[in-house]
């Protein structure tokens, strides 16, 4: 197994949104899915992750509503609102871009220069 | 929508609190569990995975707090809980509490009831039509002027002209007076005033042809008739002349409103005689500047007097002419002229009061801040921010600045009835209205900040480890430096206080010695033993030749009377009413206005006897100088000395220009009497001319004072001279007055009111101050306990000690008042108009200001210092 990566400053936000929107998931479960998703090659501090989850309720981009976990225990999940998509649309547009201008440069050749 | 959603999360978050912080809870145990499971899935005992869990997720508590702050809710949630601790805090030293809110009641409740009477009288909008464009004009104008000002002016979109004066108002055979006001047609349509009741005055009453109507106004109609609607119909009579009641409506008026208005046709008939002149109000066109109207309308007023001169103008009418400009002065509200000297001294000095009081409550908090450093020293080194504990204890502040707020609006309630009074000499009253406790409110906030932050600052930047340590009680440095911080910021505020205490007591000093010199300033005529009673016949309809015969029987009926010894009458009184005049001289070559002006006088035969004036050369008026004989004139001493250089005036000849300049006899020369107090200032002449009444121009007639000189008490002879008058004409209005020595007294009403108000509020600084002072070595010698302790057991004297507090103290004193003194002489000379006979530097002023305070100080700093004396060194060094 690789060793795991700090996740880049200000990702998370957009990470939670993206785990979210392939469907409705308690706190928990957004962890599990983007360790899933990474395979486990993301660290991420749990004790971080529910204020970027209040902090992206307050914003209107998730909602969230009490509802029953797979082991029949009361939980808090959150979904993807109309808003969050639109957010998440943009973002991952941002990132890719940025995403290619930084590894572009990366691999500029000094003939290129 | 994102907004509204934001704003939604954080209602719902307010509203339920304990809701959120439960489901807070219950996710985040969620969270912890299904981790904890999965563990044990993966082979951990259930124990051991609930620790990893527990672990993993790192800090529950900063989660949630930086939860609570996704939220949004953390300002409030913060506030309250600063609230609750600061209500905690407060009701834990009730005496700190007690002390700081009555301080801050005492100035924020000063600066509320002036602030109250400034928004009367200067500030706020009247509640009439877009009150914002209408302007008064400066000055008055005679009423033809004012139509053709009106008819020639483009600045304006409208205008009306109104006076005001007084009326005998006779209601249902009952004479009274009244404040009456005479109004062009315009008025009511230009200020947008309705009627209550009724109808109001129209440009078709306001012709002399139309019936003659008038309108109550509605506080007159309310104290007068009970608010009754059968006012109606009814008529009153003014002049002795019936007046239809058409209806009843407000009057706005920032100074004293009138009681009943009548159209300005009326004017010449009812107004008093000298008064010939409205003013005039307009609305300015909106896309013309105040500045182009003054410029428009001056110009139209040179023309105006040109053209009424005709081809009588001279040279020196001409230059008269060009002098003339006309000013516009907002009308809408009372505006910056009413700002008066009193009122902003007054306003000025509570401000200092509000300063000293917040270094006075800043100076307790400093003091409470060492104090209570182990706390803040704890709570530092657990991790609380530092802005975070300023903000709490600034919570703390502001919460004390509005508890002194409350009670400081209660005292301007209570006290502003008197403070107006004695301040603008009508008692209105401190009403706490919007924007009264809006000030309040701002004022509190501010206060409390003003106060707060730097104590505040000060108690969190402890160094953590000797407070803790130490145990609270800082046990080196200064007498004012607790464990080890800045030393100089107690001595600061202590010494700035002192500081401006001193410039208050200097500057009511200063006021209560002009006082007293104004009081026995030498005004040159009988002060004891005059009585004076008002008569005013015109205002029964009196013409000028039944009012002199009016007075030629009064006369010789109250000369009669046993118990007086002589009785005149003049048109002004003494010390209030003047005339200025200017004078022809021939063979003194006319200068400056300045030059030629006089204070001219009516006065009938005795005048000088009664008031006690000597008549140094020629002769008194006799009844023979009647209005057909030769006109002749009495003049004062240094009248003659200016224009006749030490030859004897009497004989000579000189006229009074203007429109009835004939010539004038000179037949004697009397001493010269004060006019005011501060003739300069208000450029009166001290150079007088007395005329016979009979000779009066028509302008002076109407109304006389009656002066009487009484053999003993002169009060016991105004019931007699009032029945002489009742038995000539029962309804002429007749106002007995006071003596002429309460006339004086009267002008000094305002002085003595201003003085009275800075004398207490010099004497509240001084109190403020020595509490300051007082607590501020107090809390030193706790401070100091255990230092002094070891001192005695090291063999100090008990003398020695007591020495050492008090020569702190007197320190901190002689700092203040060196500065007090140098401020005091920067900031005297603003209220240098408001003295008399003494400079605004008096040096003995200065002086015994210093010593009192000192000797206050002294006082502050001796009882805490008695009290160092007694430490027990056992006892102070077991201490803590």
């Amino acid at each position: 197994m690789d060793k795991q990566m700090e996740l880049l400053q200000g990702t998370l936000d957009m990470l939670i949104l993206k785990a979210v929107s392939l469907g409705p998931l308690h706190g928990y479960g957004v962890l599990l899915r983007i360790q899933q998703i990474s395979k486990d090659r993301l660290e991420i501090q749990q004790g971080s992750l529910y204020p970027a989850l209040y902090r992206l309720e307050h914003q209107g981009w998730i909602a969230s509503e009490w509802g029953e976990s797979e082991n029949k225990r009361k939980a808090k999940y959150y979904r993807l609102t109309a808003a969050g998509k639109r957010k998440l649309q943009t973002e991952s547009e941002k990132w890719n871009r940025m995403a290619d201008v930084i590894a572009g440069i990366l691999r500029s050749t000094p003939e290129e220069v | 929508m994102r907004w509204w959603t934001r704003i939604r999360s954080w209602l719902r978050a307010v509203a339920d609190r304990l809701r959120t912080e439960r489901e807070m809870d219950a996710e985040l145990r969620f969270h912890i569990e299904a981790f904890a499971e999965d563990l044990v899935r993966s082979g951990l005992s259930g124990e051991e995975a609930l620790r990893r869990a527990r672990i993993e997720f790192g800090g529950i508590e900063r989660a949630k707090e930086e939860c609570r702050d996704a939220r949004g809710v953390n300002f409030v949630e913060t506030l309250l809980q600063d609230l609750r601790f600061g209500f905690r805090m407060l009701r834990k030293s009730p005496g700190f509490t007690t002390v700081g809110i009555l301080t801050l009641a005492l100035g924020i409740g000063a600066n509320t009831a002036i602030f109250s009477l400034t928004d009367q009288a200067v500030l706020r909008w009247l509640p009439i039509k877009i009150p914002e464009q209408l302007f008064e004009l400066q000055p008055d104008f005679l009423i033809p002027e004012y139509e053709k000002l009106a008819a020639h002016t483009q600045s304006f979109s409208e205008m009306f002209a109104s006076d005001k004066g007084p009326m005998i108002a006779g209601i249902d055979g009952v004479p009274e007076e009244i404040g009456g006001r005479f109004v062009s047609g315009a008025y009511y349509s230009v200020t947008g005033i309705h009627a209550i009741l009724g109808r109001v005055i129209t440009p078709e009453d306001d012709h002399p042809a139309s019936p003659l109507v008038c309108v109550l106004s509605q506080n007159y109609w309310k104290r007068r008739f009970g608010n009754s609607a059968e006012v109606l119909g009814k008529t009153i009579t003014l002049k002795r002349i019936p007046f239809l009641i058409i209806g009843v409506a407000p009057e706005f008026d920032a100074g004293k409103a009138a009681d009943v208005i009548v159209p300005m046709a009326t004017h010449l008939e009812l107004a008093m005689k000298d008064n010939d002149t409205v003013s005039m109000v307009g609305r300015l066109k909106p896309e013309v500047s105040e500045k182009q109207a003054s410029a428009e309308l001056t110009l139209v007023y040179r023309e105006i007097l040109a053209e009424a001169a005709g081809s009588k103008l001279t040279p020196a009418d001409q230059q008269r002419i060009r002098e003339k400009t006309v000013q516009l002065i907002p009308a809408g509200h009372g505006g910056l002229h009413r700002f008066s000297m009193e009122l902003r001294i007054a306003t000025a000095v509570v401000g200092i009061i509000l300063l000293i009081a917040c270094i006075n409550v800043g100076n307790l908090l400093l003091a409470r801040g060492t104090t209570r450093q182990r706390e803040i020293a704890v709570r530092l080194a657990i991790g609380a921010g530092r802005w975070r504990i300023i903000r709490q204890l600034l919570t703390e502040s502001i919460l004390l600045a509005v508890l002194g707020g409350c009670f400081g609006l209660l005292l301007a309630w209570c006290g502003g009835q008197l403070l107006s009074a004695l301040i603008s000499g009508a008692a209105t009253s401190v009403t706490p209205d919007v924007r009264v406790l809006g000030f309040t409110g701002a004022v509190s906030l501010l206060t409390g900040i003003g106060f707060g932050l730097l104590p505040a600052m000060h108690a969190t930047r402890t160094n953590l480890t000797p407070s803790l340590k130490a145990g609270g009680s800082g046990s080196r440095g200064s007498l004012f430096g607790a464990a080890g911080s800045r030393p100089g910021l107690g001595k600061g505020l202590v010494i700035s206080q002192i500081g401006l205490c001193l410039t208050l007591l200097i500057c009511a000093g200063l006021l209560l010695e002009s006082l007293r010199k104004l009081s026995q300033a030498d005004v040159g005529f009988e002060r004891e033993k005059v009585l004076l009673m008002w008569v005013l016949p015109t205002m029964v309809g009196y013409d000028i030749a039944q009012e002199n015969s009016l007075y030629g029987q009064l006369l010789p009926r109250l000369n009669a009377l046993p118990d007086v010894e002589s009785a005149s009458l003049s048109r002004l009184q003494l010390f209030s009413g003047y005339w200025g005049r200017s004078v022809s001289v021939p063979r003194h070559a006319s200068g400056t206005a300045e030059d030629v002006r006089v204070s001219c006088n009516t006065i009938a035969p005795k005048f000088f006897l009664t008031m006690g004036i000597p008549l140094l050369s020629g002769r008194d008026f006799t009844p023979a100088d009647t209005t057909t004989a030769p006109k002749v004139a009495i003049i004062s001493e240094s009248m003659a000395q200016h224009y006749f250089q030490g030859e004897n005036p009497v004989g000579r000849h000189f006229r009074f220009t203007g429109e009835d300049g004939t010539d004038v006899e000179i037949v004697g020369v009397v001493k010269d009497v004060l006019t005011e107090f501060r003739e300069e200032q208000n450029q009166r002449s001290p150079r007088a001319a007395y005329i016979p009444f009979t000779q009066a121009p028509a302008t002076m007639t109407g109304q006389a004072v009656v002066e009487v000189r009484a053999a003993e008490n002169a009060r016991v002879i105004a019931g007699a001279m009032r029945e002489v008058a009742r038995r000539l004409d029962k309804d002429l209005p007749v106002d007995v007055v006071t003596t002429q020595n309460e006339i004086v007294d009267e002008s000094l009403g305002r002085p003595r009111a201003l003085t009275q108000l800075t004398a207490l509020l010099g004497l509240l600084a001084l109190l403020l101050a020595s509490i300051g002072l007082y607590g501020t070595m107090s809390h030193a010698v706790v401070q100091r306990t255990r230092e002094i302790g070891i001192r005695m057991a090291l063999g100090a004297e008990r003398q020695n000690v007591l020495r050492m507090v008090i020569r702190e103290g007197m320190l901190l004193t002689l700092g203040g008042i060196s500065g007090g003194l140098a401020l005091g002489a920067a900031l005297t000379r603003l209220i240098s108009s408001q003295l008399y006979g003494l400079s605004a530097t008096d040096p003995l002023t200065f002086v015994t200001a210093s010593l009192l305070l000192a000797g206050v100080a002294l006082l502050a700093s001796y009882i805490p210092a008695r009290r160092a004396m007694r430490v027990d060194p056992m006892v102070a060094l077991k201490y803590e």
